[in-house]
């Protein structure tokens, strides 16, 4: 009884050690998601969230930017996945907000779709997939702006557009989490490494743009 | 190390290999199902004795071979959604959504109390081994669902590897037990020849016995179902799942051999933890330690996925307002869907407390099969809706109507099982499920968003 008592105690601290070695290093792992990016952006700040992704900021030609990675394993016999939020932090002179999001499921708890009231057709050109939400029906003077957002909402990994009257946001689909250990264990794991400052770029600049046109928009509006 | 490239398309690998890694073929089993052998099943034995449980185990695995198929299809082709529930949205409507999202809820939460009230069970029989009599198992009950819940509500990264190692001991320590009991020198350790009885209740009892036949099975469909975001299930799928339910099938038959030559069936019949008990009638304490170990920890990692799922299906009826949106909140630090986990706690307790094994893998049972009942139903409305050819489909499985037809003549078979011996469950259940029917239809599909059920690009129904 003894010998197993013991053989059990040091078999439950020798699990308990090895998980905190793998937790450790796993924090480690995801804290170097943004290595490659740092110098991407004007004046960054890697703000860590262990065992989360970290956060980077910084300046993107002139607006605050935020990248911000967002694990989502909430969906009912769905992948975990690990979205990548881009987002230009500036006024963008919006009368509303306006929400494209692609492929809804009503899980998205990082969008803010859900609580969008006004449903509106979807612009020709966009995908069938694409579920556009406003707050209010002035925000419908911003469809032209999705409208061109055509080439991003037509890739594989896109997710969502979002315009406010703070800022706007591109949401991409960073990851999603391995098959086998979601079939075994219900377990999230991502087999991303660090972020391409490639695919880092491309989505500032289209933030960016964005952004140029809901203010082109709005000042159309205002004259 | 991977990297993220702009837009690029993940890596392409074999479509099989996708769904079946190496040791995919075998672990389909373990997890949230492999507590299946280690309690539950046995109670097959009381009611049809061995043979009539050894018949029930691989008529049921017919049942899941027709689960299978139809599935597979259907998952195939609800591209990017994931499981009955989305599927059920999509092709019959929110009331067949929220009662589908019910099965899952309970199937789990009745499945976790059970794996509650077996780690007290074997914490009181540690306790009697070591001269401790009257151990109160409770406290172990609620300690055993608070420590996991609490780890799900935290969201605590549970690595790989701790999770392997304690789902692979659960599995060896089958195996071991297997080939502890010499199955090669028949009469060293087992006894099948004195031990194996005829039908003690005659063919009605292996129909009763069908009921508990479920319980090697239950969750199988859920385990290989893993809708992607951009890509629908490959073609392997349906492989992949019915390579799971062969694993079970022999796991099963494995399991029922080695009980049935060391337990008399009116003992095994009625026992809540029979690998264990079988181990302890071989006299050898590495044998028995090894079991107790492997049952307890395939109960803990079963109510830890079952915790898992069931909360996310709460959450997601919360999400899509078919039950208060209160439980669609996710925690803002933890990521978790907080407050299903909190809210099904006290069910899953109140459950482990009546100390009733059988009754409450009964519940379990009866929400699956509610589940597996809907799928030929969801079939042919599929199949109706949207014929071949008018949507592309990722499967599509051979011999329809016959599948959906067997699955439904063994759905309805194993609820009369269920009628002969916990008729009174059933009605209960079934009284349930209705008002619960009514109260969604009266008065809670006033706050559904209607026009955001559906959220596939479809063509129009046919005849709509």
């Amino acid at each position: 009884m003894l010998a197993a008592t013991t053989l059990g105690l040091a078999g439950a601290t020798g699990l308990a050690w090895l998980w905190r070695c793998q937790h450790q290093r796993a924090g480690e792992r995801r804290e170097r998601l943004f290595d490659r990016c740092r110098g991407l952006v004007a004046s960054p700040s890697l703000v860590s969230r262990r065992p989360d992704y970290p956060v980077l900021r910084g300046r993107w030609r002139g607006c605050q930017a935020e990248l911000r990675p967002v694990l989502d394993g909430l969906a009912v016999r769905k992948l975990p996945a690990l979205w990548l939020q881009v987002s230009l932090l500036a006024p963008t002179g919006a009368p509303g907000t306006l929400d494209a999001l692609s492929r809804p499921l009503g899980g998205e708890f990082w969008s803010p779709s859900s609580e969008l009231e006004i449903r509106l057709a979807t612009p020709s050109g966009l995908p069938e997939t694409v579920q556009v939400r406003a707050d209010h029906p002035r925000a419908a003077s911003l469809l032209p702006a999705l409208a061109r957002q055509r080439a991003f909402l037509t890739r594989a990994d896109a997710k969502e557009v979002l315009i406010t009257p703070k800022g706007v946001r591109l949401v991409v689909l960073l990851a999603e989490a391995d098959r086998g250990p979601y079939l075994l264990l219900r377990q999230g794991h991502f087999a991303v490494d660090r972020l391409d400052p490639d695919l880092a770029r491309t989505l500032l600049d289209g933030a960016f743009g964005l952004r140029e046109e809901v203010l082109s928009l709005a000042q159309h509006a205002a004259a | 190390m991977a990297s993220v490239a702009p837009g690029a398309a993940p890596s392409e690998r074999l479509a099989l290999l996708r769904v079946l890694g190496p040791g995919h073929v075998w672990a389909l089993g373990v997890g949230i199902v492999l507590v299946g052998e280690f309690m539950g099943w046995n109670f097959s034995v009381a009611k049809g004795g061995a043979m009539g449980s050894l018949i029930a185990c691989w008529v049921i695995g017919l049942l899941y071979t027709c689960v299978a198929m139809i599935d597979s299809e259907v998952t195939s082709t609800v591209a990017a959604a994931g499981g009955q529930y989305a599927q059920a949205k999509h092709i019959v409507g929110p009331l067949m959504a929220f009662n589908v999202g019910l099965y899952l809820v309970m199937a789990y939460t009745m499945l976790e109390a059970g794996n509650a009230l077996i780690v007290g069970d074997l914490m009181k029989v540690l306790a009697e081994g070591t001269g401790y009599a009257d151990l109160d198992p409770h406290p172990f009950i609620v300690l055993a669902i608070a420590l996991l819940a609490w780890l799900n509500y935290r969201g605590v990264f549970m690595t790989l590897t701790v999770n392997f190692v304690i789902t692979a001991i659960a599995f060896v320590s089958i195996v071991v037990l297997f080939l502890g009991t010499q199955p090669w020198d028949q009469g060293a350790v087992l006894h099948h020849e004195d031990l194996l009885t005829g039908l003690p209740y005659g063919w009605i009892g292996v129909i009763a016995a069908f009921q508990f036949g479920i319980w090697f099975y239950l969750g199988i469909e859920g385990t290989c179902q893993a809708a992607e975001e951009v890509r629908s299930p490959p073609r392997s799928l349906p492989f992949g799942t019915m390579s799971g339910i062969i694993t079970l099938l022999v796991a099963a038959s494995l399991t029922w051999y080695v009980a049935a030559g060391l337990l008399p069936w009116e003992y095994l019949g009625q026992a809540y933890t029979p690998l264990y008990d079988a181990a302890r009638v071989t006299g050898s304490t590495f044998l028995t330690v090894f079991l107790f170990v492997g049952t307890l920890f395939s109960a803990v990692a079963s109510a830890n996925g079952c915790i898992n799922d069931a909360a996310r299906a709460w959450f997601s009826m919360g999400r899509d307002r078919y039950m208060p949106v209160w439980f669609g909140a996710v925690h803002p630090r933890y990521r978790t869907p907080y407050r299903s986990i909190l809210f099904l706690i006290p069910i899953a307790v109140s459950f482990s407390f009546t100390g009733l094994l059988d009754q409450v893998i009964t519940f379990s049972i009866l929400s699956g099969l509610l589940g597996y009942t809907f799928m030929p139903i969801n079939m042919w409305m599929f199949r109706k809706k949207w014929p071949l050819g008018s949507i592309r489909r990722g499967y599509i499985h051979p011999f329809h109507p016959l599948p959906a037809l067997v699955l439904l003549a063994l759905c309805v078979t194993t609820y009369f099982a269920v009628f002969l011996g916990y008729g009174a469950q059933l009605l209960a259940m079934m009284c349930f499920y209705i008002a619960a029917s009514l109260w969604f239809a009266f008065h809670r599909y006033r706050f559904v968003r209607r026009g955001d059920q559906f959220t596939m690009p479809w063509p129009r129904p046919v005849g709509y």
